[in-house]
């Protein structure tokens, strides 16, 4: 729209800009097909190098190579030469062989080790030097041996010198020809060995084979040894194989007369028929030698063996050389060619270059040319301008080009039309979305405000937990602390940052660890709300300080589930202080326990002591009464009877206190037992008084079965009904009733009767031990009853009280807490059996 | 008079440590007719002494074997429960009979006796009512028992 608004105004610049952008395509395309001209020429060039290095290795075989295997064929053979020369003039005692054995040495053998010499810093491996410095000593020693050995041969008996010659000389021999078949080989396989030096290397092969089978025909000649026939017969067949590998390489000795007969030809042919017929003769030699014409085998040897053997290395040298000069002569045509080869190339390549260089121009200026046109045309469409149609008459990629451009123009008319509308359209729409956008402001307002209020009240619950005075303690799922509170740090020592994280057992004693793994899972399991410990009487917790001590602990257990599974909340509180006054409660209770104890065992020992001097004083007044009794007048045994009743009553006293003493020692468990059992047994025991006293009794049943301590509580029953039938008016036959009410959880039991009454003001009193309201003379009884009544009833968590007035009986009841309300202390004394 | 199924009058051991129980007891055994046939040691050492006839007991004449033993409870040196176990621990002793005589009526006194192998209970003083009273109680036992082990 923008671009419409100013049409035409930069015009002039637009065409100053377009033929910059059209440049910059051309030098594009430019620079695509140098590039391409340039990889060109790079790929030219490493052909050329790889070319120039053929050449070099071409160089090296001219140079090296060849040189290197005739100086080694040449030691080879000087060898060979040396050593048949000093055979010879051993066996032939013939000193002239001597003579020539000098000169090989000197002619043949060492100007080639300085020929190799002399290339050697050419070699690319230094392995190659020092094979060639050990071949140089051991041809030294070879040379010192083979003097020595003529030495010793000149003096009387050869034996010495075939002992030499076996034992230094030839395994020397072995090694020079081994290390200089080494050196060829290696030379042979550098370079991916061509054909020429593999027949060179078989050649070499031959010779030394060949010479090696000649050396044992001698000794087999010689000494009848099997050894030397079976090491001969191999040797000539590895000389075999050499030559069919030499016969099969035919071709390479003459490229050129092929196909009819040349001299090189002709001499391997010959080399071929003088090999055969040397193994003939060494069959026949061998043979003879086994035979008892054994000097025809020595014979043979020198006549025909020693004759065809100097022939076959006679061909075998001939080949070589003319092998070597062929070698040498391909190598230096080949270097020629190479050489001309390489300038075509870099000819070739560089007119290649020029010629791409000013194709590509022209064809890039073709193409361009009307891509700039179009490309100036299409920027001034783009700033608004309408522009004519354009034309081309070729009908290509550029043809097409213009036509879509022309097309696009026409379209670009059409559109524009459509966008003004479309324009339009969208302000509207605009408009309402403005409206929607600040509807939604309030509503993101409105949601922060929210989320602040929430922040809020979690920075507040958070307050909660952290001045809570108790300590509060978060564990996840897995047995790790989330979260703690300040109480909680003080309290275990830790700071929230060494906790949180951490599995809770780090706060639990060694001891208990093991345990509280399985209450966790136990407790993730059904989680509930409720106290730590619970049901386990007696048991006290203890976390662990980070100093190593520890806290008693009470602990409560809650939980949350959220989305990570169950958050175990423990409100934890210091028990030490309430544990020390438990402990000390504890201690106060035993050492009252210890002293009832003891107060208890004292009173019955104190009774027992008591009664045993009553005993005397009953029994021993008894006995004057009875036995003396005619000789004492009234007042006298009047007298006695009254001592007597007062040990009597004396007694009773002390069997009171006793029966007292052993109600609080003895602690039988509680039973359910009914009430009717227990009254049938106190009947049983009155049953002389009820008669006596012509006396009514009332039970009302039925009785409930209560939770008691029988044969305390049967004497419960049987003091109240002694006492409701001892205190009974003279005039009135006595009435009692026993009864049992239920009251809110308790059992209210009464006994009336229809006695003298007990004055209210008494009431209290009575329950006092040894309290008596009456003189013995009007009512028997210590006053300990109703004390005992009173202990037993207390002891089984009840009270008793009287409802009576002087002169018109007396309701003594009592209530004990019904059946289920004692289970708990029944738990207790089942623990404690 | 208490005799034995051979007719001769029974001999009693009588182990108390109270003089004035040991008076009453004697006329109990006087009233009896068993005077001359009761014997009485002052505590259990002595029982023991009697029985295993050691020390100045050696004299069967004067000290002659009992035919049964009342043992009071509370003495000194040796009470009667312990001289009881030793009795029972005994193969030559253990089949004499026992009465314990006690003055207080403690269950287990009591029961201590009997498991102790005691085949009677008398509460003290031993008069002589009380006393027929348990030996007439026994008598039928008692017969079987002396007769068998001729005792």
């Amino acid at each position: 729209m923008k671009i419409s608004q100013q049409p035409g105004e930069n015009a002039e610049g637009n065409n100053k800009e377009t033929p910059r952008s059209a440049s910059g395509l051309k030098k594009k395309f430019l620079r695509s097909h140098l590039s391409i001209a340039v990889i060109g020429i790079v790929i030219l060039a490493i052909l050329l190098i790889y070319r120039f290095s053929a050449r070099n290795s071409g160089e090296h075989m001219l140079n090296v190579t060849v040189p290197m295997e005739q100086a080694t064929v040449q030691i080879l053979i000087g060898v060979q030469r040396s050593f048949s020369a000093l055979r010879t003039s051993i066996l032939l005692q013939d000193y002239k062989f001597q003579k020539k054995n000098t000169d090989i040495w000197n002619n043949e053998i060492y100007p080639n080790v300085k020929k190799i010499r002399a290339i050697s810093h050419r070699w690319p491996e230094t392995i190659q030097n020092r094979e060639l410095n050990e071949i140089n000593t051991l041809l030294k020693n070879l040379e010192l041996i083979q003097w020595k050995i003529s030495d010793v041969a000149a003096s009387s008996g050869n034996e010495p010198a075939k002992y030499l010659l076996n034992f230094y000389a030839n395994p020397l021999e072995n090694r020079i020809f081994s290390k200089i078949t080494y050196l060829i080989n290696t030379e042979a396989s550098r370079q991916g060995g061509d054909e020429h030096k593999i027949l060179m290397k078989h050649m070499a092969d031959f010779r030394v084979y060949f010479q090696k089978a000649h050396s044992l025909l001698r000794n087999v000649a010689a000494t009848d040894n099997i050894t030397f026939t079976h090491e001969r017969k191999e040797y000539i067949l590895r000389v075999e194989d050499a030559l069919n590998e030499i016969l099969s390489r035919k071709h390479l000795l003459d490229i050129k007369s092929a196909n009819r007969l040349n001299p090189v030809i002709e001499t391997l042919n010959a080399l071929e028929k003088s090999f055969f017929s040397y193994r003939q003769i060494a069959e026949q030699i061998q043979e003879a030698r086994q035979s008892p014409k054994w000097n025809l085998a020595l014979y043979w040897l020198n006549e025909n063996g020693l004759p065809l053997a100097e022939e076959i290395d006679q061909r075998l040298t001939t080949l070589t050389e003319n092998q070597f000069v062929k070698v040498m002569h391909e190598a230096s045509t080949i270097r020629r060619q190479e050489l001309f080869l390489f300038i075509l190339t870099l000819g070739g390549s560089l007119g290649l270059g020029g010629a791409a260089i000013v194709l590509s121009r022209k064809g890039a200026e073709d193409i361009v040319r009307p891509i700039t046109v179009l490309s100036q045309k299409a920027m001034l469409l783009a700033r608004g301008e309408r522009q004519d149609l354009l034309q081309w008459k070729e009908n290509n990629e550029i043809g097409t080009l213009i036509a879509s451009f022309n097309e696009m123009q026409s379209r670009l008319d059409e559109r524009t039309t459509q966008l003004k509308e479309h324009i339009i359209n969208i302000e509207d729409k605009n408009k309402d979305l403005l409206r929607t956008r600040k509807e939604m402001d309030e509503t993101v307002l409105a949601l922060k405000n929210e989320q602040k209020a929430l922040s809020k009240q979690k920075k507040y619950l958070e307050m909660v937990i952290e001045s809570s005075p108790n300590g509060m303690l978060m564990m996840s799922q897995n047995g790790r602390i989330q979260r703690v509170n300040e109480v909680v740090e003080r309290l275990f020592s830790y700071s929230r940052e060494e906790l949180i994280g951490q599995p809770l057992e780090m706060l639990i004693p060694e001891r208990f660890r093991q345990g509280h793994v399985g209450f966790v899972s136990g407790y993730l399991k059904q989680p509930n709300r409720r106290r730590m410990g619970e049901g386990i009487p007696g048991a006290t917790l203890y976390g662990l300080k980070k100093d190593g001590s520890e806290i008693p602990l009470d602990v409560g257990l809650g939980y949350i589930k959220d989305n990570n599974g169950i958050v175990v909340l423990a409100v934890i509180q210091d028990i030490s202080d309430r544990k020390i006054a438990e402990d000390k409660l504890e201690q106060e209770r035993i050492a009252l326990k210890k002293s009832n104890l003891e107060l208890d065992s004292f009173v019955y020992t104190a009774s027992h002591d008591l009664k045993a001097p009553l005993r005397g004083i009953h029994s021993f007044s008894k006995f004057l009464e009875e036995d003396y009794a005619h000789v004492l007048d009234e007042e006298g045994k009047n007298y006695l009877s009254r001592i007597r009743n007062g040990a009597d009553r004396m007694t009773k006293l002390i069997d009171d206190l006793l029966s007292l003493s052993r109600i609080s020692r003895q602690k039988n468990p509680f039973n359910n037992t009914p009430v009717e059992e227990m009254l049938q047994s106190v009947m049983e025991r009155i049953e002389y008084d009820l008669e006596a006293s012509e006396a009514e009794l009332v039970i009302q049943k039925p009785m409930p079965v209560i939770f008691c301590y029988k044969i305390k509580m049967v004497e419960v029953f049987l003091n109240l009904m002694n006492n409701a039938i001892k205190f009974s008016k003279k005039n009135e036959k006595p009435r009692v009733e026993v009864g049992c009410l239920e009251r809110g959880g308790c059992y209210q039991f009464y006994v009336k009767d229809n006695g003298i009454g007990i004055d209210p003001q008494y009431h209290k009193k009575i329950f006092g031990i040894f309290q008596r309201l009456h003189t013995r003379e009007e009512y028997e009884g210590t006053g300990a009853g109703l004390n005992i009544v009173q202990r037993v009833i207390e002891d089984h968590k009840g009270h008793i009280w009287i409802d009576s007035r002087l002169g018109d009986g007396a309701t003594f009841y009592f209530s004990i807490p019904a059946k289920t309300a004692l289970t708990e202390s029944s738990k207790k004394m089942q623990v404690k059996a | 008079m208490v005799k034995t199924i051979e007719n001769e009058p029974i001999k009693i051991l009588l182990a108390d440590d109270d003089e004035d129980d040991i008076a009453i007891a004697l006329r109990a055994f006087k009233k009896s007719r068993l005077e001359n046939e009761v014997y009485v040691v002052r505590d259990g050492q002595q029982v023991l002494d009697y029985l295993h006839r050691t020390g100045k007991y050696q004299d069967t004449e004067q000290y002659p074997k009992p035919h049964l033993l009342l043992l009071d409870i509370n003495m000194p040196k040796m009470n009667g429960q312990e001289v009881l176990e030793h009795l029972e621990a005994d193969p030559k002793l253990r089949r004499l009979r026992v009465l314990m005589l006690t003055s207080s009526k403690n269950e287990q006194d009591v029961l201590r006796s009997y498991n102790n192998g005691a085949c009677a209970y008398l509460p003290k003083p031993v008069e002589f009512d009380n006393f027929l009273d348990v030996i007439e109680r026994l008598n039928c036992f008692w017969k079987t028992v002396v007769y068998a082990n001729g005792y």
